[in-house]
């Protein structure tokens, strides 16, 4: 039966071949495989032992250093080449969660290691490179502000991200203008991100994003600067921002001006914001209802109901919370109990509110 | 006799192997991301990002169909999660037993008023919710319409840039919602993010949360550990790095807000509307020319309980293998369609060869080497070779999975885990896979017959609804409000 002609009899078995073959590679594979779990395994189990030895027997010495019941170099003899960089870890963990003096010990027990960080930020991989920047950041700011700020321009976006990141989150004001010259790297984040990463810096900060959000930067850039501007609450970007609504055609940063303006807008910004209300994108016509919400006058309640009718939810929504903000508190009760159209919108409101 | 074996077997085994050149390439793609992907991890602080003023406020919206038993502890899990800004919407889809009644007294709830963001068709809403306590927790009760329909009535309350899809049975991570939202911070063209979903069986879960990892006892859980791995971080890694994400569990996933109410929300015409729906966005996105990231992250987890039983489990998978056959029929100008770039070219065009097709031919391969053997035309050895083949490309792609594992985020922690998964690897290719392989044939009758049932016994229990969705133009910028507007209100 398994005798055909010459040619199928050849084709089954080297069919069979390839088969056999390929088991044989596969099985292999799976042994190699299994091999490389098991030795992950292994080597993870003893990884986890020696890293929690190293720990039981740092953290009490660590703990009695902080109370001041022993000197520091107690618990640097603990620490061998062999563990240093898992010292910086701890330390890092332990930084963390401390802070003035206690923070400072801390930081003190980490400086004669932080140059093996240094040289990390010359690594070939960026992960490498960005957890040196992380660990420099956290544990040597004020000695290595140079050596991260110079990360800053590092070839990988991770790296230079997270020297941005640190940078911002340590306050570190003097080097708002590094972060700014690099915010176009960053272009795929979020922007909202962005703004209170560079807020987070401190209102020192505002002069130079201010400059920023006047000059003739990419208009993405500058809408995060604005955001930014608006977290820190800096009135003297109110006519900055009132001037790039007279003349620009791109609707984030138009967006962000009007956010902007919500925050640190007067009665002098109102003619641009209303003629911004009656705008055809909604986005900006529901952004400038609601500044007017903060910045309106009386007048504006009209413009506010209106908005209220308006079919885009979000214009409707911003309407009828600007019209709380801008005292038409009583506008709302009457239209609850007239049983009006708007009703329901009123009377969400008003819950809002009362939550 | 001997030609036709040898032709029928020659294409079994160049189908064979083409399959299992794709699974070994994702598996080495999904290695070399992850090994990255870790050392990315180390640089990154979780609770910087938890506390990030930038945070993306974010909804959680929770299908629940008579769910009583479970409501009020995984609602009060949600509400311990690690994040600056979120609401949870519940939506009550008309369940018959008491889960609305059980919600209003855990939670004080009181009648609200809310009005919606977008305008996707649902089953008629009966009234909104607040809870006292908590003014992040809506409920929303409305007439039952199914899990898509109610996935839609949420989406139309949420406020937040973000939404999350989610089953009310699904126990999220503290930190799952930060590392999930990670991929729309670090790149603002993501619309879509999904997280990995393993078993909770056998687990010892307190509080709503999985306080330590174990292998279930029960051996149809035990398989479905080892499946999850591959499916999750074998293959949708893989996928990933070739920017071919076409599958979002349904379980755990997040999602621009702004972009799924443009495109119509999630389809209540199929049982696969999670996948439906990322199948739809990328065309979307393609078709208009919009930037957009697709993407799947490893390290989010949500933990959901399996089916311990044979009959549970077969009616979920033929429920699955339903829903990929809908979605790829709905969508078929995306096959092999250069227009729709690696989605289209590479993702769509693997899931209708290997997915759907391969079921059939794995099956064919089975009854026709059994009918050569029984038949005596074939010699056994020729048949064991065969069999034996199969067998070691299963075992090495189970291995491979519980390899990644190990590599990356080592949840099994007992040693004795690690020996039990790796027999379970060799074991499943004795009963399990031709078990499987039968129940997505099942289920490609069933999408033949246009059957939309999720199945009676199912702990989920929707219903399906026919009502269409009608698109509701929102535009994605809106969603910019929320920076300043609506985030200020709460």
């Amino acid at each position: 039966m398994w005798t055909g002609g010459t040619s199928p009899a050849w084709a089954a078995s080297s069919l069979i071949d390839v088969v056999l073959w390929s088991t044989l590679a596969i099985v292999a594979v799976v042994f190699y495989l299994a091999g490389a779990a098991f030795a992950m395994r292994i080597r993870n189990v003893l990884r986890a032992r020696r890293y929690n030895s190293y720990e039981a027997s740092w953290e009490p010495v660590l703990l009695d250093v902080i109370d001041g019941s022993v000197a520091l170099s107690g618990l640097q003899a603990t620490v061998t080449s062999r563990s240093r960089r898992h010292f910086l870890k701890f330390l890092v963990r332990y930084a963390r969660l401390l802070s003035g003096g206690d923070r400072q010990i801390v930081v003190d027990l980490a400086e004669q290691h932080l140059p093996m960080m240094v040289g990390d930020l010359k690594a070939r991989n960026p992960e490498r490179r960005a957890f040196a920047v992380q660990t420099l950041a956290t544990l040597g700011m004020e000695k290595y502000g140079p050596a991260i700020a110079g990360a800053l321009d590092d070839a990988s976006a991770l790296v230079s991200m997270v020297a941005a990141r640190t940078l911002s989150a340590s306050r570190q004001p003097a080097y708002i203008d590094d972060v700014l010259f690099n915010l176009h790297r960053y272009a795929r984040w979020n922007s909202r991100f962005l703004s209170s990463m560079l807020a987070s810096m401190g209102s020192e900060v505002a002069p130079a994003l201010r400059s920023f959000l006047r000059s003739n930067r990419d208009p993405l850039d500058r809408a995060v600067a604005a955001d930014a501007l608006s977290l820190l609450t800096d009135p003297a970007a109110a006519d900055v921002a009132a001037g790039i609504l007279n003349g620009t055609p791109d609707r984030e940063l138009a967006a962000a001006s009007l956010r902007l303006l919500r925050t640190v807008g007067g009665p002098e910004h109102l003619p641009i914001v209303r003629s911004c209300a009656t705008s055809r994108d909604f986005v900006l016509r529901a952004l400038a209802l609601r500044v007017l919400g903060t910045v309106g006058e009386a007048a504006d309640l009209d413009l506010l109901e209106q908005g209220m009718a308006h079919p885009e939810p979000w214009v409707a929504i911003n309407s009828a919370q600007a019209m709380l903000e801008a005292g038409g508190a009583g506008r709302l009760e009457a239209m609850v109990a007239s049983g009006h159209p708007l009703a329901p919108l009123a009377r969400e409101a008003i819950m809002e509110r009362v939550g | 006799m001997t030609t036709v074996i040898t032709v029928v077997s020659g294409v079994i085994l160049a189908y064979f192997l083409a399959l299992n050149f794709i699974y070994m390439t994702t598996s080495t793609l999904a290695f070399l991301h992850l090994k990255k992907y870790v050392g990315r991890l180390e640089s990154l602080h979780i609770s910087d990002l938890v506390n990030a003023a930038g945070g993306m406020p974010i909804t959680l919206v929770v299908p629940a169909f008579n769910e009583v038993t479970g409501i009020v502890e995984s609602v009060r899990s949600l509400l311990t999660l690690q994040y600056s800004d979120y609401e949870i919407i519940v939506v009550n889809d008309g369940s018959t037993d008491t889960t609305l009644d059980r919600l209003i007294q855990a939670f004080e709830l009181a009648r609200a008023e809310r009005i919606p963001s977008s305008s996707l068709s649902t089953a008629p809403v009966r009234a909104m919710y607040r809870a006292g306590r908590h003014p992040n927790l809506w409920v929303i009760d409305k007439e039952n319409g199914g899990k898509a329909d109610s996935l839609n009535a949420g989406l139309n309350h949420t406020r937040t840039p973000l939404f999350c899809a989610m089953d009310a049975d699904t126990l999220l991570e503290p930190e799952a919602l930060p590392r999930l939202v990670r991929p729309f911070l670090e790149d603002r063209t993501t619309i879509a993010a999904g997280g990995i979903v393993r078993i909770a069986n056998g687990c010892s879960v307190e509080g709503g949360i999985v306080r330590q990892v174990l292998l279930p006892a029960n051996m149809v859980a035990r398989f479905q550990v080892v499946e999850y791995l591959r499916a999750f971080l074998a293959t949708r890694v893989g996928w990933d790095v070739l920017r071919s994400t076409l599958i979002i569990s349904g379980a755990f996933g997040v999602f621009k807000r702004g972009i799924v109410a443009q495109v119509g929300g999630f389809a209540t015409d199929t049982v696969g509307e999670d996948m439906e729906l990322v199948v739809r966005l990328h065309r979307h996105c393609r078709e208009n020319q919009i930037k957009y990231r697709i993407t799947f992250v490893p390290d989010p987890v949500a933990w959901t309980e399996a089916p311990e039983d044979l009959k549970s489990l077969g009616r979920q998978r033929d429920r699955w293998q339903r829903g990929l056959v809908q979605t790829l029929w709905r969508h078929r100008r995306m096959f092999g369609n250069p227009r729709y770039g690696p989605p289209g070219l590479i993702g769509f065009t693997y899931y209708t060869i290997f997915e759907v097709v391969g079921p059939i031919i794995e099956a064919f391969g089975f009854t026709f080497f059994l009918w050569a053997l029984i038949t005596g035309i074939a010699p056994i050895s020729y048949v064991l070779a065969f069999f034996a083949l199969a067998v070691a490309a299963g075992v090495a792609l189970s291995v491979a999975a519980v390899a990644l594992e190990e590599l990356s985020f080592r949840r099994y922690t007992r040693p004795a885990d690690l020996g039990r998964m790796i027999v379970v690897a060799l074991i499943e290719n004795f009963g399990y896979r031709q078990l499987s392989t039968w129940w997505r044939i099942k289920g490609i009758v069933s999408a033949l017959r246009r059957d939309h049932t999720w199945g009676s016994l199912d702990r989920r229990g929707f219903t399906p609804s026919v009502e269409s969705t009608r698109p509701a133009v929102i535009d994605l910028n809106a969603d910019d409000l929320r920076t300043t507007t609506v985030s200020d209100q709460q």
